[in-house]
C-alpha cells in the first residue's frame, strides 16, 4: 500500500442539525482497487458519496480524489451512479448518450454501443417508460461509456435481475483490471465479496470494519456444533477469551472464534454434538457480526 | 453541457409557437368572416400595440422557463457530475433562457405582423420614436420577472410551478389591489408602494395612459416615468435575480 490513494477520506463528519449522519470516517481507496462500502440503510453510505462528490458539504474532515478536493475537471474521469435515478424521464437513452457525448472528451461511442447491447436497451424509448432495473442499466451504460478512471457506484445493481447483476459485477471487475478505481455500495453482500478487494462497513455513520476481504475472512473461524436435542449450557464459553461471540439457534450453536478453534472444538465435543465443524467466515458473517446480530438473526437466539 | 436545456427550450418554444399561433389564428377567423369589417382606430400607435401584445406573450413564456435551475434540482447529480463549474453552467442556462425569451418575442412579433398584414394594415406599422426603448422595457420586465423567479426557486427542490403560479397572482392581482386599497391609508400605502417597486408589471404602467396593466397606482409610486430609467431598473433586477439564483444554486445540497 505504498501508492497514493485515489480516494482519500480523512476524519470526515457530516452533521444534520444535531444528528451525525457520518462521524470521523477515514477511508482510502488505492489505485486500481475495488472497495465495497457496506452498511444497513441509513448508515451513511450515500451521504459519504455525496459529500465526496461535492453534492453535499462535509461538516468536518477532508475528502480528496486524486490528491485534491473534487472540482469540475475531476468529472472528466469520474463516473457516478446514484442510488436514486437522476435521469431525465422525458428524454430517451439516445438523448442521454448525446448529452454524454457533448459533455465528456473521453466519451467512447463504440463502448456505449456495446453497453447498450449488453443491457439490451432501446435507444428511442423514453427513460420514464423504463423499469427501475432498466433505468439503472441506462445509468450504468452512461457511467461506463466514458471509460472513467474512477467509478463511484451507489447500489449499482439495484432493481436488476440476477443475470444483469452479474453483468454489472463483471463490468466493475473488468474496469478495475483496466486500472480504474471503484468505490461502490451494495446490499448484495455476495457481489461485494466477489468483486471487492477491500471492504468497509458503516454502522450509524461510523466505520466499524475496514480491511481486505481476505484478511477479514481470515480473522475469525466459526465453530458450528449441531446437537441432537437443544443446545446445552456450555459454562463460561461466552466469556472464553478465544471466543468473540456465540449464537444459539434451535439445535445449532455457532461460536465465532478468534484463535485456537481446535481447542474450542475439543471443548464442545465434551457435550457430544451430533456434528461439529470449523467453517471459514464469509463476508455475510462479517457483516452480520459487525452491524449487530439482531438485524439478521431475527428469530434466532443471539447470545 | 447545456444539451438538455436546449432540448427543454426547443420543446417549450414549439409549444409556445403553437399556442400563440393558434390564438392569432382564432383572432383571424371572425375578422375574416364574410361581411366582417375591421376598423383601424389605433391612432397611429400600431407599433406600441404590437409590442405590448407580443411583449406580454414573451413575458408569459419567460415566466414559464424561469425555473430552469430549479428543474434540475430533482436529479441534479446528472449535471453536477459533469466537467463544468456550477456557476458557468448556471450562466449558460440563464443565457439560453434569455435567448429563448427573445426568440419568443420575435415569434410573437412575426405572427402579430402577419395578423396585421392579413387586414391589409402592414403599411400602418411604422417604427415610432420610442419603439426601441419600449421593446427593451418589455424585455426588461420579462427579465426582471425571470430573475425574481430564478432567485426564489434555484436553491430549492420542486415547487417551481407553484412559485410561477403564485407570482402571477401576486404581481397581476395582489400587489396592484393592495396598492389601490391602501391609497388612503398612510403607512400601509407606503409599504404597498415599496412592494410595487418589485412588481415587474408595474413598470408597464405609464402616466400617459398609453400602456396600462394592472390597477391604478392610486397616488404615489416609486416607479420612474422615464422609460430608459425603467429599462435600467428592470434589467438591473433581472441581473440581480440571476446572480442571486446562481449563488443559491451553487449552495444547494442534495
Amino acid at each position: 500500500m505504498n501508492s497514493t490513494p485515489v480516494i482519500a477520506i480523512r476524519d470526515f463528519t457530516k452533521r444534520y442539525g444535531s444528528f451525525d449522519a457520518v462521524s470521523n470516517l477515514t477511508l482510502e481507496v488505492e489505485p486500481g482497487s475495488i472497495c465495497g462500502l457496506l452498511g444497513p440503510n441509513g448508515s451513511g453510505k450515500t451521504t459519504t458519496f455525496k459529500c465526496l462528490l461535492g453534492l453535499a458539504r462535509q461538516t468536518a474532515g477532508s475528502m480528496d480524489v486524486e490528491g485534491a478536493p473534487v472540482g469540475p475537471q475531476t468529472f472528466e474521469n469520474l463516473s457516478y451512479v446514484p442510488e436514486r435515478s437522476a435521469l431525465y424521464e422525458w428524454l430517451t437513452l439516445a438523448d442521454h448518450l448525446e448529452f454524454n457525448r457533448r459533455s465528456f472528451k473521453n466519451y467512447d461511442a463504440k463502448r456505449a454501443d456495446e453497453l447498450v447491447s449488453l443491457f439490451r436497451l432501446e435507444r428511442k424509448k423514453k427513460v420514464g417508460k423504463l423499469s427501475k432495473g432498466q433505468q439503472t442499466a441506462v445509468a450504468l451504460a452512461l457511467a461506463f461509456s466514458i471509460r472513467p478512471r474512477i467509478l463511484i457506484l451507489d447500489e449499482p445493481a439495484s432493481g436488476l435481475d440476477p443475470v444483469f447483476q452479474r453483468v454489472v459485477l463483471d463490468l466493475i471487475i473488468e474496469a478495475a483490471a483496466m486500472g480504474s478505481t471503484v468505490l461502490f455500495s451494495s446490499h448484495q453482500i455476495g457481489q461485494v465479496e466477489r468483486a471487492a478487494d477491500r471492504v468497509a462497513i458503516l454502522k450509524n455513520g461510523k466505520l466499524i470494519v475496514d480491511g481486505t476481504v481476505d484478511s477479514l475472512k481470515g480473522s475469525e473461524k466459526v465453530v458450528e456444533a449441531i446437537f441432537e436435542q437443544r443446545v446445552p449450557d456450555v459454562d463460561g464459553l461466552a466469556d472464553d477469551p478465544r471466543v468473540r461471540r456465540i449464537e444459539r439457534s434451535g439445535r445449532i450453536l455457532r461460536a465465532y472464534v478468534q484463535s485456537d478453534s481446535e481447542g474450542i472444538v475439543r471443548r464442545l465435543n465434551e457435550f457430544s454434538p451430533k456434528n461439529i465443524s470449523i467453517l471459514d467466515l464469509n463476508l455475510e458473517d462479517i457483516f452480520i457480526n459487525a452491524v449487530g446480530g439482531e438485524i439478521a438473526m431475527a428469530g434466532g437466539d443471539g447470545a | 453541457m447545456t444539451y438538455v436545456q436546449l432540448l427543454r427550450l426547443r420543446k417549450a418554444l414549439t409549444i409556445y409557437a403553437g399556442v400563440v399561433g393558434a390564438v392569432f389564428f382564432l383572432i383571424l377567423i371572425p375578422t375574416h368572416w364574410p361581411n366582417a369589417t375591421v376598423h383601424n382606430d389605433t391612432n397611429g400607435s400600431v407599433p406600441l400595440s404590437i409590442l405590448l401584445l407580443v411583449g406580454f406573450c414573451a413575458i408569459i413564456f419567460g415566466t414559464a422557463v424561469s425555473t430552469s435551475l430549479n428543474r434540475e434540482n430533482d436529479g441534479v447529480e446528472m449535471v453536477w457530475t459533469k466537467p463544468i463549474a456550477r456557476d458557468r453552467l448556471a450562466m449558460r442556462y440563464i443565457a439560453l433562457d434569455l435567448a429563448a425569451i427573445a426568440v419568443a418575442f420575435v415569434v410573437a412579433l412575426v405572427l402579430a405582423v402577419l395578423v396585421f398584414a392579413s387586414f391589409g394594415m402592414l403599411g400602418a406599422i411604422r417604427a415610432d420614436e420610442g419603439w426601441f426603448s419600449t421593446a427593451l422595457l418589455i424585455f426588461g420586465v420579462a427579465f426582471m420577472w425571470y430573475g425574481i423567479l430564478q432567485a426564489l426557486t434555484s436553491w430549492q427542490t420542486g415547487r417551481g410551478a407553484i412559485v410561477i403560479g403564485l407570482s402571477w397572482a401576486t404581481f397581476a392581482i395582489v400587489l396592484p389591489a393592495f396598492l389601490a386599497l391602501t391609497a388612503h391609508i398612510p403607512g400601509l400605502h407606503e409599504i404597498a408602494v415599496a412592494l410595487n417597486f418589485l412588481n415587474p408589471l408595474s413598470y408597464l404602467s405609464t402616466n400617459n395612459g398609453t400602456i396600462h396593466i394592472g390597477l391604478s397606482t392610486g397616488g404615489s409610486s416609486l416607479i420612474p416615468h422615464d422609460t430608459w430609467l425603467r429599462v435600467a431598473i428592470t434589467w438591473a433586477f433581472g441581473l440581480l435575480g440571476s446572480v442571486a439564483a446562481i449563488a443559491g444554486w451553487k449552495r444547494l445540497e442534495v
